[in-house]
């Protein structure tokens, strides 16, 4: 009797210390999930912050380049935040479905918006002068995004800005970016990055839904209907159908002037 | 009976012992800041600086001043709101709500120190965490004036 509760205590402080060891790799493996996400959420963002930096800084993006003076000789200057209305007016049009050369992600999917904040002021006394501007709102950018399963993460980064409208007006604003991680960016990227390199690449990626190319857009086919992005490539591209989910290998080849993107 | 009963006791103390222990380093690692977060909080550090710094930038048209010398010539007129700039008076405080506010809301205040004190924005709360930058403003003045000013977000 005496052996018999012994083993029988013994076998209940086994399966406690069993509970105990299995709670403690649980913790360990989920901190490491953790920061294997935050890493990837710190990525994103980071990448989102350098977008809107390169946008508001580079002359060939959105930056009002300013001429300056330095002991009579002219020095070109690019001002704090301060963006070109001109420049952006233009990025709005020529880019309203893709993202603009000077800041192209191969990565990602992105969208920029700005907006001004309306200014209204008026002076007290005998004379009263109204300053009513309303705000302007311009977008740029990849349009539609990875949906549902096939959308990984999406953050939304602002910073504040300058509108420079003439040498009398600069507006107080926003610029926004909604920075996308999913399938149908990754699949995008691929054959952009392929189209400019025009070298031979391949990409592994899991497909939640059927992919197909429709003229020079890449299309996922989601349940609420089709998602599309424009693609940045003027070459003729080569890509059969995906109607199925799965995991496939994607190989890209530019022979006799076609962009083939092979499974 | 007495070695089974010291095993088990020796069991127990060991199994409560490494239970108190993982408690403890798992509450500690969730009150750590993450990363992420301090990341987060960099992000919205730099964007108030530059809210501020927008300041010099600003440029109304037809008065054709900046906020930031529209603010100057009011500190040094010793006004309260006003500045006449030869068209009517001008209330610099509303412009300086109507800046702000599109940005961060009823979540700001804002104070210049010169020989008296001008504050502007909303009630600090104190259960919050609140971000602060300070900076010399230039003032109107041959002699190379400046002021002191201070911007608090939450």
């Amino acid at each position: 009797m005496r052996g018999k509760m012994s083993f029988l205590m013994k076998g209940i402080y086994f399966i406690i210390i069993l509970v105990v060891i299995s709670i403690v790799i649980n913790q360990i493996i989920s901190m490491n999930l953790i920061s294997v996400r935050e890493l990837e959420s710190i990525n994103l963002r980071d990448r989102s912050r350098n977008i809107l930096e390169t946008l508001t800084g580079n002359k060939n993006c959105l930056a009002y380049e300013e001429v300056g003076s330095v002991e009579g000789k002219d020095v070109l200057l690019n001002s704090h935040k301060i963006i070109d209305l001109n420049k952006l007016e233009e990025f709005s049009s020529n880019f309203d479905e893709l993202e603009p050369d000077c800041v192209r992600d191969f990565n990602f999917g992105y969208r920029v918006k700005v907006k001004t904040f309306p200014v209204n002021i008026s002076t007290l006394g005998p004379e009263t002068i109204n300053i009513e501007i309303e705000s302007d709102i311009w977008t740029f950018g990849d349009r539609e995004f990875s949906e549902d399963e096939s959308l990984e993460e999406m953050i939304r980064v602002s910073i504040p800005v300058v509108v420079r409208y003439d040498q009398s007006a600069f507006l107080p604003g926003m610029m926004s970016i909604t920075l996308v991680n999913g399938e149908l960016e990754r699949l995008a990227g691929f054959i952009e990055e392929s189209c400019f390199t025009e070298k031979e690449s391949t990409l592994t990626l899991h497909l939640n839904y059927p992919v197909e190319l429709k003229g020079n857009k890449i299309c996922m086919k989601f349940k609420s209907g089709d998602k599309c992005q424009k693609l940045a490539c003027e070459k003729t591209i080569e890509f059969h159908e995906i109607e199925r989910p799965g995991n496939y290998k994607f190989y890209s080849r530019y022979e006799d002037e076609i962009l083939k993107i092979l499974v | 009976m007495k070695g089974q009963t010291k095993e088990m006791i020796e069991i127990l103390i060991l199994v409560i012992g490494v239970s108190v222990l993982l408690v403890i380093s798992y509450s500690f690692l969730i009150r750590m800041p993450s990363t992420g977060s301090l990341l987060l909080e960099m992000h919205r550090y730099d964007s108030m600086t530059n809210t501020v710094k927008n300041f010099f930038y600003i440029r109304i048209p037809i008065l054709n001043k900046t906020y930031a010398q529209m603010l100057g010539d009011m500190v040094v007129n010793d006004a309260e709101d006003l500045v006449d700039y030869g068209y009517g008076n001008i209330n610099v405080t509303e412009i300086i709500y109507e800046y702000f506010d599109p940005y961060y809301g009823e979540d700001w205040h804002f104070r210049v120190f010169n020989e008296k004190k001008y504050d502007f924005g909303y009630k600090i709360p104190s259960n919050v965490r609140i971000r602060t930058f300070l900076m010399k403003f230039p003032l109107p003045s041959y002699e190379g004036g400046v002021m002191r000013i201070e911007f608090k977000n939450w």
